[in-house]
C-alpha cells in the first residue's frame, strides 16, 4: 500500500444506478444509429476474416490455378470475370496469388502475435505480480523498446536474423514484446491491488493461488484484446517489411511482395497494386472489429 | 523552484538514459546476435572467392574480431564523443551520413504532423460535436479505417492518382514545395490516427467529467464549454503522445520516402537494412532514441504550463509557485 | 426554517407526472413514473430516498442535466411560471445557473481542475451577464468572501487541488448563489465531506438559501439530515413519491410503511440501542460471577508511519485496543484519523512500524509466510465496499469455499456442505450459489463477503466500515446479522467506522481515533453520555438532531 491514508477511508455513498452514465454532449438519435452499424460491421467483419481463414486452409478451392506458372499469352490482363484481380507481369493470376499469400504473410503475422503474446504477457503478469528489483529493470528495457518505433525495431532484427517470412515474423514479435509486457504488468498489478485479490490473500490463499486463480484470470483479457489488436497491426506490419524486400523471395506469393512488384507498372496497370492492398485493409479492418468487440465484452465483465 | 529543477532534472537523466539503452539495446540486437556481419557483407558483394584472409582483415577493420564486451565498450566510448562508426557500405561516417539525410526528413516530418494536427482536430470535434448522428459516426469510423490502411498501399495510391492520372505533383524526388505534398499527407495518416483517437477519447471522457455538469448548471452552452475548458483537458493527454507520434513519423518515413525515392533518414535506414550495414542502423535507433527523448523532456516541461497539478504530484504536498 | 409563513408564499417549482426512462444495455429503465413536486418561495423541500429511489434523477430533470441515455422526460416542469421541460438548451443555459443554482455531490470532483477558483466563479457571472470582465474579478471575490472562504483573494488565484474538499463545496455553494437565484439543487451536498465537516457545510448552504430569500430542494439519502434541515419532506421509493408531508408529520407521523421502515432503519433516528446487555456467556449462564470476558486481541504501542523524513505520515501512533472475546470494540474518526490503517495492521496487510498485535497473547507483529497464511484462520476481514471485495470472475459457492480450499479442510463434499452452512447463517438462499457478484445486491455481496469470512470459523472479524456503502434499510439488516451471529457464535468484532449512530448500535466499547491516536476509549454509553474529549464532543454534535 502506499501512503494514502485518508482515500481509503472516505465513505460515500454510491452513486444511484440510473445516474451513472452522465451528460455526453453526442445527442439522440447516435445511440440507435451506432448500435445498427455495430451490429452490421460485425458480422461483415466476422464474413471477411472467415474467408480468408479458408484461403489459408484451402486455398484450391477459391483459386483453381497455379500461383507460380507464368503464362507469357495472358500478361497484364485487366480484371475480368476470368481474372477477378487481372494478371501480373508474367500473365498469373493476381486473385490466385493473393490467395495463395494469405498462408504466407498471415503465418508470419501470427508467429509474430504468438511470441508477443506469450513472453510479453508472460513477462509482464509476472514482473507485476512479483514486483521488486526484477520488475524495475525488465520496466526499464520495456520502456527503452517502447522508444524505439516498432517499424525500425523489427528492421534492426531482420538486419540481425536474416530475410525470409520466418524472420519478418520473428522480428515483428520480438518488437511487439514490449506493449504486451507493458499492458499485462499494468492488468497484473491492478488486479493485484484490487480488493477481491486482497480478500483472498486474507482468505488464506497461497500465493502461487493467488497468481493462477485471481491475477492471471484478472489480466487475461485485456492482454487477449490487446492480441486481437496486435494481430492486424502484426499483418501490416510484416506486409511493410516484405514490401520493403526483406519477406520471401519471389515467386512464392505474399502479400507485401505483391503490391511492391506491381509498384512497376503503376502507371499502366492499377490492379496490382491497388486490388491486394485492398485486401489487406479489409481484412485488417475487419480483424479490429472484432477485437474491439472482444474488447467490450471483456470491458463488460469487469 | 526547486521543486522544478528536480522535476526537470529527473526527467533530464531520464532522457539520456534512454538514449543509452537504445545504443546497448541495438547493439545486443545487432553486433551480439550470433550472425556474422562480414560474412553476410562479403557474400552480398558477390566475393565467391571468400578467402579467410580477406574475411579476416574486414573482421579487424571493424574491430568484430575483439570480444563482444570491447566492441561495446569501444563503440560506446566511440558514441560519447559523437562517432557512431562508419557505414560498411559507403565507407562515410554515419553520424554525416544521417545528418546530411535529416533535413529532408525534418521538413517532411514537420508538414506532415501540421496536417496532421488538422486532420484530427476536424475529425474528433466532428466525432463529439457534430449535429447529426450520421455525420458524428463517420467522423467516429475514420480513425479505425486510418489504422487498418497499409501505410506504402496508401503511398502508391497518391502517386497513381495525383501524380500519374492527374499529373498535379511530381511522383518522385526531393526539389521543391510540390515534391513534399504527397509524401506529407501519407506520412500524416498514421499520426492523424493516434491524435484523433487521443483526442475523442480525451474529449469523450471528460465530457463525462463531473465539472463538466457543474459547469451546464453554471449555465454555459456547449460551445463555451469545449472551447474553454474541454480543449485545454485534452492538450494533456495529446502532448503525451506526442513522443509516440514522432516514433511514429520517424518510422512512417521509412515506407514513405521509399515508396517516393524521396532521399532522408527513411531511405537511408531501408537501404541499410538491405545492405545489412549494421552501424548505420545502429545510428538509426540511437537518433530515433535521441528523439523520442528530446520530444518527452519538452512535453514534460511544458506539462506543467498545463496542469497545475503535474508539480504537486511527484514530490508530495508541494505547491505550485507560482499563484 | 419554519413553516409559518407557507401559506402566504407562491410557488416557486411545480413538476407534475414527471417521468423520466433511460435506456440502458439490459433495456429500457424507468427512473421516474410520474411524480409531482411543489416547492414554494423560502421553502426547504428535503427529497429523501434509497439508491434508485430517482430522487438525483428528478433533481437533475428539472434543470434539463439528464444524463445521455435518458429518453426526453414526460410531464411538467413549471419554474416561476416557464415551462422547463422541452425548453432549447439556449434558452434553458440562461436559467441554469442565473435563476436556478445547483450544488454538486462531490465537491473534489466538480471544479474544472485547470482553472483557478477564481476564474470559475468569475465565469458564472460573466456568462449571464451580471458583471463584465473587470467586475467579474472584483466580484468573485467577493462571492469566495461571503461564501466563508479564508483569504478570499489568495484563494482566487488557487486551483481546485490546492483546497480541500468542504472549502471547494463552499466555493460551489458560493457559485451557485451568485448570481442571487429563486431555487437552489443540492444533490447529496455533503455526502462526500468529511463528517465533521458535514454539519458546518450545512448550516452554510441553508443558512445562505435562507439569506438570499431563494427556495431549497436538497436530495438527501439520510432521513436525519432532511429532518433538521427541511420544512416538507418528500418520501421516494422506485420513481415515486411515496410520501409528502412537514418535516414534524414525517418524522411523529409517517403513514406509508415505507417511510416507517426508512425510519427505523435511519440509525441516527431510532432508539438508541446500547449494547449494554449482560454477558450471555456460559459462566454468566451457570450462575457463576460474570466477570469482564478476555481481552481476544489487543495492539501494544502499535505505530505505523507512511515515507519517511518530511514527507512522512504518522498514519497510526502508539495505539493500545483490546477487543473483548464475544464482544464488538468500534473504533471511530473522521478521514484521514487513521482508523483503516490500523485494522489493516491488525491484519497485516500493512507493516507496523513498532508496537505488538496479541492474538490471544501471542504476538503476531512478527509473523510470516506458512505461519503469517495460518493466522488467517483467526482473523478475518469484511471490506466496506463488498463489490470490490468479490471477484467477479468465480461464483459465490467458490467464492465462500476459497478459503477452505486454501487451508485444504475437508473433503469436496464436506466443504460444499459447509458453504451451504455458512450461507443460511448469513440468510441467503442457496439459489445465489451459482451466481457471480455483480448479479447480486449490494446487502447480498456483503452478506456473501460475511460468509466468506465465517467459513474458517475466526476468533475475531475485523468490520472496516461494513455497512457505509449500503442504503439504510439494507445497512440495518446487515447490522442485525452481525449482531445475531455475535450472540450465536460469540465472535467477537473490531468494528472500524465513521458513523457514531451505527456504532451506538452495535458496539460494547468505542475507541476515538483522531490524527493517528487514540484519544479517548471507553464503554459505549459513557463515551455518548458524557464525552472527555473535545474531539468526541465534535463528532456527536456532527450528528444530525432533530427533537420534534
Amino acid at each position: 500500500m502506499t501512503g494514502d491514508v485518508t482515500s481509503a477511508e472516505e465513505a460515500r455513498p454510491e452513486p444511484e444506478p440510473d445516474d451513472t452514465g452522465r451528460f455526453r454532449p453526442a445527442r439522440r438519435g447516435s445511440r440507435r444509429l451506432s448500435f445498427r452499424l455495430d451490429v452490421w460491421t460485425a458480422v461483415l467483419s466476422f464474413a471477411i476474416v472467415l474467408v480468408v481463414l479458408c484461403w489459408i486452409v484451402l486455398p484450391g478451392l477459391f483459386a483453381s490455378g497455379s500461383p507460380i506458372t507464368a503464362v507469357p499469352h495472358d500478361r497484364l490482363l485487366e480484371p475480368s470475370w476470368a481474372h477477378l484481380f487481372g494478371t501480373d507481369s508474367l500473365g498469373r493470376d493476381l486473385f490466385t496469388r493473393v490467395v495463395h499469400g494469405a498462408r504466407t504473410s498471415l503465418s508470419a503475422a501470427g508467429l509474430a502475435v504468438a511470441i508477443g503474446l506469450v513472453i510479453g504477457s508472460v513477462t509482464g503478469i509476472v514482473c507485476g505480480f512479483f514486483g521488486g528489483r526484477l520488475d524495475a529493470v525488465v520496466m526499464r528495457v520495456v520502456d527503452v523498446l517502447l522508444a524505439i518505433p516498432d517499424l525500425l525495431l523489427a528492421m534492426a532484427l531482420v538486419a540481425a536474423l536474416g530475410f525470409g517470412t520466418v524472420q519478418v515474423g520473428v522480428a515483428v514479435g520480438v518488437s511487439s514484446i514490449a506493449s504486451f509486457a507493458r499492458l499485462s504488468r499494468s492488468e497484473a498489478r491492478r488486479v493485484s491491488a484490487s480488493t477481491y485479490v486482497e480478500a483472498a490473500r486474507v482468505g488464506g490463499v497461497r500465493p502461487s493461488g493467488v497468481l493462477w486463480r485471481h491475477v492471471l484470470r484478472g489480466s487475461l483479457g485485456p492482454v487477449l484484446a490487446l492480441g486481437a489488436l496486435e494481430i492486424g497491426s502484426a499483418i501490416l506490419a510484416v506486409a511493410a517489411l516484405s514490401f520493403l524486400g526483406y519477406g520471401t523471395p519471389p515467386p512464392t506469393p505474399e502479400w507485401g511482395t505483391l503490391i511492391s512488384d506491381g509498384r512497376n507498372y503503376i502507371s499502366s496497370a492499377w490492379w496490382l497494386t491497388v486490388l491486394p492492398g485492398l485486401v489487406i485493409m479489409l481484412l485488417v479492418l475487419s480483424v479490429n472489429r472484432l477485437s474491439r468487440l472482444l474488447d467490450r465484452q471483456i470491458g463488460v465483465r469487469r | 523552484m526547486t521543486s522544478v529543477l528536480a522535476y526537470s532534472g529527473r526527467r533530464l537523466l531520464a532522457a539520456a538514459f534512454v538514449v543509452w539503452a537504445a545504443f546497448t539495446v541495438s547493439f545486443v540486437i545487432l553486433y551480439a546476435l550470433p550472425s556474422d556481419p562480414v560474412q553476410m557483407m562479403l557474400a552480398r558483394g558477390g566475393d565467391a572467392s571468400l578467402d579467410e584472409s580477406a574475411v579476416q582483415a574486414v573482421r579487424h577493420e571493424y574491430g568484430f574480431d575483439r570480444p563482444v564486451i570491447v566492441q561495446y565498450f569501444a563503440r560506446l566510448g566511440a558514441a560519447v564523443t559523437g562517432d557512431l562508426g562508419t557505414s560498411m557500405q559507403t565507407g562515410r561516417s554515419v553520424l554525416v551520413s544521417i545528418g546530411d539525410a535529416l533535413p529532408q526528413t525534418l521538413a517532411l516530418a514537420g508538414l506532415a504532423l501540421a496536417i496532421a494536427i488538422v486532420v484530427a482536430l476536424l475529425v474528433s470535434w466532428a466525432a463529439t460535436l457534430a449535429p447529426f448522428a450520421v455525420l458524428r459516426e463517420l467522423a467516429l469510423g475514420l480513425p479505425p479505417l486510418g489504422r487498418a490502411v497499409p501505410s506504402f498501399w496508401l503511398g502508391l495510391v497518391l502517386l497513381q492518382i495525383f501524380a500519374f492520372q492527374l499529373g498535379w505533383f511530381p511522383a518522385t524526388g526531393n526539389t521543391g514545395w510540390r515534391s513534399l505534398v504527397l509524401p506529407a499527407v501519407n506520412l500524416s495518416v498514421p499520426v492523424a490516427v493516434v491524435l484523433a483517437q487521443v483526442m475523442i477519447q480525451s474529449f469523450r471522457s471528460t465530457w463525462t467529467a463531473p465539472f463538466v455538469e457543474v459547469l451546464r448548471a453554471k449555465g454555459l452552452r456547449q460551445f463555451r464549454i469545449q472551447v474553454r475548458h474541454i480543449m485545454r483537458h485534452s492538450l494533456a493527454p495529446t502532448l503525451t503522445v506526442l513522443g509516440v507520434v514522432t516514433g511514429a513519423m520517424l518510422a512512417g518515413s521509412i515506407v514513405t520516402e521509399t515508396v517516393f525515392s524521396r532521399s532522408g533518414v527513411g531511405q537511408l535506414t531501408q537501404q541499410a537494412v538491405t545492405s545489412q550495414d549494421l552501424p548505420v542502423i545502429q545510428g538509426v535507433v540511437v537518433l530515433s532514441a535521441v528523439v523520442f527523448s528530446v520530444v518527452n523532456l519538452a512535453v514534460d516541461l511544458v506539462h506543467p504550463l498545463i496542469d497545475p497539478r503535474v508539480l504537486s504530484r511527484p514530490l508530495g504536498r508541494r505547491r505550485p509557485v507560482a499563484v | 426554517m419554519t413553516s409559518a409563513h407557507l401559506k402566504t408564499s407562491t410557488e416557486v417549482l411545480s413538476v407534475r407526472g414527471l417521468a423520466v426512462d433511460y435506456q440502458t444495455r439490459a433495456g429500457t429503465t424507468t427512473a421516474l413514473r410520474g411524480v409531482d413536486l411543489h416547492v414554494h418561495r423560502g421553502e426547504v423541500v428535503a427529497l429523501v430516498g434509497e439508491s434508485g429511489s430517482g430522487k438525483s434523477t428528478l433533481g437533475r430533470a428539472v434543470i434539463g442535466l439528464l444524463a445521455a441515455n435518458a429518453a426526453p422526460a414526460q410531464g411538467a416542469v413549471d419554474f416561476e411560471g416557464t415551462a422547463l421541460l422541452g425548453l432549447s438548451e439556449r434558452k434553458l443555459s440562461r436559467i441554469r445557473g442565473r435563476r436556478i443554482g445547483f450544488v454538486p455531490q462531490d465537491p473534489s470532483v466538480s471544479l474544472d481542475p485547470l482553472k483557478r477558483v477564481g476564474e470559475q466563479v468569475a465565469e458564472t457571472l460573466r456568462v449571464h451577464g451580471v458583471a463584465d470582465r473587470r467586475q467579474a474579478r472584483d466580484q468573485a471575490v467577493q462571492v469566495l468572501e461571503r461564501a466563508g472562504v479564508d483569504r478570499p483573494g489568495l484563494r482566487a488565484g488557487q486551483y481546485p487541488h490546492e483546497l480541500s474538499g468542504g472549502m471547494c463545496q463552499r466555493v460551489l455553494i458560493g457559485m451557485a448563489l451568485a448570481c442571487e437565484p429563486t431555487l437552489v439543487i443540492a444533490d447529496e451536498p455533503t455526502s462526500a465531506l468529511d463528517v465533521t465537516v458535514q454539519r458546518v457545510i450545512l448550516d452554510y448552504l441553508t443558512e445562505a438559501v435562507a439569506q438570499h430569500e431563494a427556495s431549497l430542494l436538497l436530495v438527501t439519502h439520510d432521513l436525519a439530515v432532511a429532518a433538521e434541515r427541511a420544512d416538507r419532506i418528500v418520501v421516494m421509493q422506485g420513481g415515486l413519491v411515496v410520501e409528502t408531508g412537514t418535516s414534524r408529520q414525517i418524522l411523529t407521523d409517517p403513514r406509508e410503511p415505507y417511510t416507517r421502515r426508512l425510519l427505523e432503519a435511519a440509525p441516527s433516528l431510532g432508539r438508541a440501542r446500547a449494547r449494554t446487555r449482560s454477558v450471555a456467556s456460559g459462566t454468566a449462564a451457570r450462575g457463576l460471577v460474570p466477570a469482564e470476558p478476555a481481552v481476544v486481541l489487543g495492539t501494544v504501542g502499535l505505530s505505523k508511519t507512511f515515507g519517511a523524513g518530511d514527507h512522512a505520515v504518522h498514519a497510526v501512533t502508539d495505539v493500545a485496543i483490546g477487543v473483548r472475546r464475544g464482544q464488538t470494540r468500534a473504533v471511530v474518526g473522521g478521514s484521514g484519523s487513521g482508523k483503516t490503517t490500523l485494522g489493516r495492521l491488525i491484519l497485516r496487510l500493512v507493516e507496523p512500524t513498532s508496537g505488538a498485535i496479541l492474538v490471544d497473547g501471542d504476538d503476531i507483529s512478527g509473523v510470516e509466510g506458512a505461519e503469517l497464511r495460518r493466522l488467517r484462520r483467526r482473523i478475518q476481514l469484511v471490506y466496506q465496499n463488498p463489490f470490490s471485495s468479490l471477484s467477479p470472475f468465480l461464483d459465490v459457492e467458490r467464492m465462500i469455499e476459497e478459503p477452505l480450499r486454501a487451508f485444504g479442510i475437508g473433503s469436496r463434499r464436506e466443504r460444499a456442505q459447509r458453504v451451504a452452512e455458512a450461507l443460511s447463517r448469513v440468510a441467503l438462499p442457496q439459489q445465489v450459489l451459482r451466481r457471480r457478484a455483480a448479479e447480486l445486491s449490494g446487502g447480498q455481496q456483503q452478506r456473501v463477503a460475511i460468509a466468506r469470512a465465517l467459513i474458517v470459523d475466526p476468533e475475531v472479524i475485523v468490520l472496516d466500515e461494513p455497512t457505509s456503502a449500503l442504503d439504510v434499510s439494507v445497512q440495518e439488516q446487515v447490522l442485525q446479522l452481525l449482531t445475531s451471529l455475535q450472540d450465536d457464535s460469540g465472535l467477537s468484532y473490531l468494528f472500524i467506522s465513521h458513523d457514531l449512530a451505527v456504532v451506538r448500535q452495535v458496539a460494547h466499547d468505542v475507541s476515538v481515533m483522531h490524527l493517528g491516536r487514540i484519544v479517548e476509549e471507553g464503554p459505549t454509553d459513557q463515551i455518548f453520555d458524557s464525552p472527555a474529549h473535545p474531539y468526541t464532543r465534535e463528532l456527536l454534535d456532527s450528528l444530525p438532531r432533530w427533537e420534534p
